[in-house]
């Protein structure tokens, strides 16, 4: 671990829609900031430094350092670093704000994201991002070859459209919970998802996250200040990267490989045996309904080709023994460039126990999962205790 | 400000970006297509040190971070692992229009090779497809070396035939694939933009907002005070006069330029503002041009909700 204890101090998140035409880019990701100083009762000038990331080509702009770092986010005069990798920007941006306090650079720092999706379109944005000559001929965004993907996973372990859409239909309904999430359903039933039309076999449209726009804004604190600011952090165990291959489709996708290098290393740091006990929510991101279904598996939550099974038996419900997403995860909002830090936020909301409706009773222990790029995976474990 | 959240007539800025790039293929990509484009053939690479056969080739084994320098010939079939049938909408950043659909997409893998590729395949109802199918790759009888030469891979019936003919990369020209990115965009402007841009249009008056704490006033105006990190609600009314702060003449013409070269392009402070506006100014003499001189704006006649509704600023 690092020189320094680092936790999570701050959080503040808009509430994410399909569209935010009131508002500009800097406008929107003001809100998530605004709220993150409030939650900390911190001054503008506290923050040592401001982390933030999108997106390139996304909303047709590049260089958002320049205009988002100072004009949304109090970062005037101070170091103001861009991250962008994808999927996993959030947990990327969540990790490098982790190493720039456990390291001791900063004491305070500012970690934003946001995605504004309907100024351009994910899809395209994704495409731009991937090989010219080999993958963007015949590159379908993010949904094509996740499609291939549950086609696979179905082939090999006989997982059920049925199985998928009740990952849907469990995550919508989270998702009424959680007065920030996007798509909120609490009725929506299996038979919703079934019937909705097939856009890329086997993903029905519910089966697919949505497109939104908001921003998503955190703030980390070493031992020393964390003790100034809150007596309910929620601390920072370990961090985990792993990062995969050249294209898109070099592996067959599903397994995830990257999940369970970088969760078993994490689990080791925190002294996690069995994920399901000693873990005690898991904020996950899951781009299909049969994604989620995959990556537990690769979390090693159950056995390879069980994860149909792991939420047929009700274990990642909010009743459950790991509850999987109750903030509805990204089955319900995917702003993409905060996605993956509101996972980490979530976790960290968990641990704090200040979920309200969405809250799991006595989290001790939460995990965050990114996901993105090349079959990249990030993981951050964040407890309520400092000393496990 | 007294907007409604949800007001949707907003003032938006819709664009399209065309932007040319040349992307240096390497070494093996430049072979291979070259291979595809004379002699119908597809080639993977080699690792040196673990033997892993990857399709596309590329220079390095990222197992083994060695450099593969050997291209290997490879039967143009494949068996099928994984499908979908794209069926949704979406703007093709090569072409700027949507991309036809709905489409065959395919992840399997070449006979012989280790790693998996995606392509279009030549069926859109996906009943019709299993895992496991065999695939064969399609040519195009006119080819240029590009991906598209091969346009499709089909369904076939034949077992798999392991052949592995290694050979070394000859010397090749560097070659450059010319691509381009073109993507729609709609950029919402926010509040303060449409109401500095709107009180332009309609009242040729240019108003900026003050800063509560350091009393600044932005012009253009924004939401935030970077220095005090206060939210800015108080509008001022500023002068449709200022002073050059600096300037250029701008003498080469670029087809995105608001009008023909040569004109000058300053950085103007408007009388009441604390701030910098870069415009237009109308007069491309270097020599009448001094750092402090005195400027006022020209209105256009038919504003367009642009920034160029101030048409361009004159000497005074
Ligand atoms: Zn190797
Ligand atoms: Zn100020």
């Amino acid at each position: 671990m690092g020189k320094h204890d680092v936790a999570i101090v701050g959080i503040g998140q808009t509430k994410h829609r399909s569209k935010r035409r009131d508002v500009n880019i800097p406008e929107m990701i003001y809100e998530a900031v605004r709220m993150a100083l409030d939650d900390a009762q911190l001054m503008p000038a506290d923050i040592d430094a401001v982390i933030i990331g999108n997106m390139d080509h996304f909303e047709g702009i590049n260089f958002s350092e320049m205009w988002c770092g100072i004009d949304a986010a109090p970062g005037y005069l101070k170091p103001v670093v861009k991250v962008a990798t994808g999927g996993t920007t959030g947990s990327s941006l969540a990790i490098c704000g982790y190493h720039n306090v456990a390291s001791g650079i900063y004491n305070k720092v500012l970690i934003i994201g946001w995605e504004k999706l309907q100024e351009g379109g994910a899809t395209t944005g994704i495409i731009t991002a991937f090989d010219p000559v080999w993958e963007r001929p015949s590159l379908a965004g993010a949904l094509g070859p996740l499609a291939l993907m549950a086609s696979m996973y179905q082939h090999k372990y006989g997982i059920t459209p049925e199985q998928a859409a009740r990952v849907t239909v469990k995550n919508r309904r989270n998702a009424a919970n959680n007065p920030f999430a996007h798509l909120k359903m609490p009725n929506l039933t299996v038979e919703d998802v079934m019937k909705s039309q097939t856009i890329s076999y086997p993903l029905r449209l519910h089966d697919c996250c949505p497109q939104s726009e908001g921003a998503c804004a955190v703030i980390y604190a070493n031992e020393e200040e964390t003790r100034n600011i809150t007596d309910n952090p929620a601390w920072i165990q370990a961090v985990e990267t792993a990062h995969y291959y050249t294209y898109g489709t070099d592996e067959a996708m599903f397994d995830l490989p990257t999940a369970t290098i970088a969760s078993k290393k994490a689990y080791k740091k925190v002294g996690i045996t069995d994920p399901v006990k000693d873990l005690d929510v898991a904020e996950i991101y899951e781009p299909t309904s049969w994604s989620e279904l995959a990556w537990t598996e690769a979390l090693g939550f159950c056995k390879f080709g069980e994860g149909g099974k792991l939420l047929d038996e009700g274990i990642t419900q909010m009743s459950g023994e790991l509850p999987v997403n109750p903030s509805g995860g990204v089955l319900s909002t995917n702003p993409i460039g905060a996605t993956a830090l509101i996972r980490v936020a979530e976790a960290a909301i968990q641990v704090m126990g200040r979920g309200e409706k969405r809250q799991v009773p006595d989290v001790e222990k939460a995990l965050g999962m990114g996901f993105g790029g090349s079959l990249w995976t990030e993981i951050m474990i964040l407890s309520k205790e400092r000393n496990l | 400000m007294s907007r409604g959240k949800d007001k949707e007539k907003v003032f938006q800025i819709k664009w399209k970006t065309d932007l040319p790039y040349r992307y240096s293929m390497g070494k093996l990509s430049v072979q291979f297509f070259k291979e595809l484009k004379e002699n119908k053939k597809l080639h993977g690479s080699k690792c040196p040190q673990c033997g892993k056969v990857y399709f596309p080739p590329r220079a390095v084994c990222a197992d083994c971070m060695v450099e593969m320098t050997r291209l290997i010939e490879l039967y143009d079939t494949g068996t099928l692992v994984g499908f979908t049938v794209v069926n949704y909408p979406f703007v093709d950043p090569q072409t700027g229009g949507l991309r036809p659909f709905p489409y065959g997409y395919g992840l399997f893998k070449l006979d012989g090779v280790d790693t998996y590729t995606m392509h279009f395949i030549d069926e859109v109802d996906h009943t019709k497809l299993r895992v496991g199918m065999r695939v064969k790759a399609v040519f195009k009888e006119v080819r240029e070396g590009n991906l598209g030469d091969i346009p499709y891979y089909k369904i076939i019936r034949e077992k798999p035939k392991p052949k592995k003919v290694e050979k070394m990369v000859e010397d090749i020209e560097e070659k450059v694939f010319r691509g381009r990115i073109k993507v729609p965009y709609k950029h919402v402007a926010g509040a303060y933009v449409e109401k500095f841009i709107t009180e332009i249009g309609k009242n040729n008056k240019i108003m900026g907002v003050k800063c509560p704490k350091c009393g600044k006033v932005y012009v253009p105006p924004k939401m935030i005070c970077f220095n005090c990190f206060e939210k800015m609600d108080e509008w001022v009314e500023v002068s449709n006069q200022g002073s050059v702060k600096g300037f250029t003449v701008v003498s080469h013409s670029t087809p995105v330029m608001p009008l023909e070269p040569p004109f000058a392009y300053a950085l103007i402070t408007l009388d009441g503002s604390n701030t910098e506006i870069v415009h237009i100014i109308k007069e491309s003499d270097p020599k009448k041009l001094k750092p402090g001189m005195r400027v006022e704006a020209v209105f256009k006649d038919k504003p367009r909700k642009r920034i160029t509704d101030i048409e361009y600023f004159r000497p005074i």
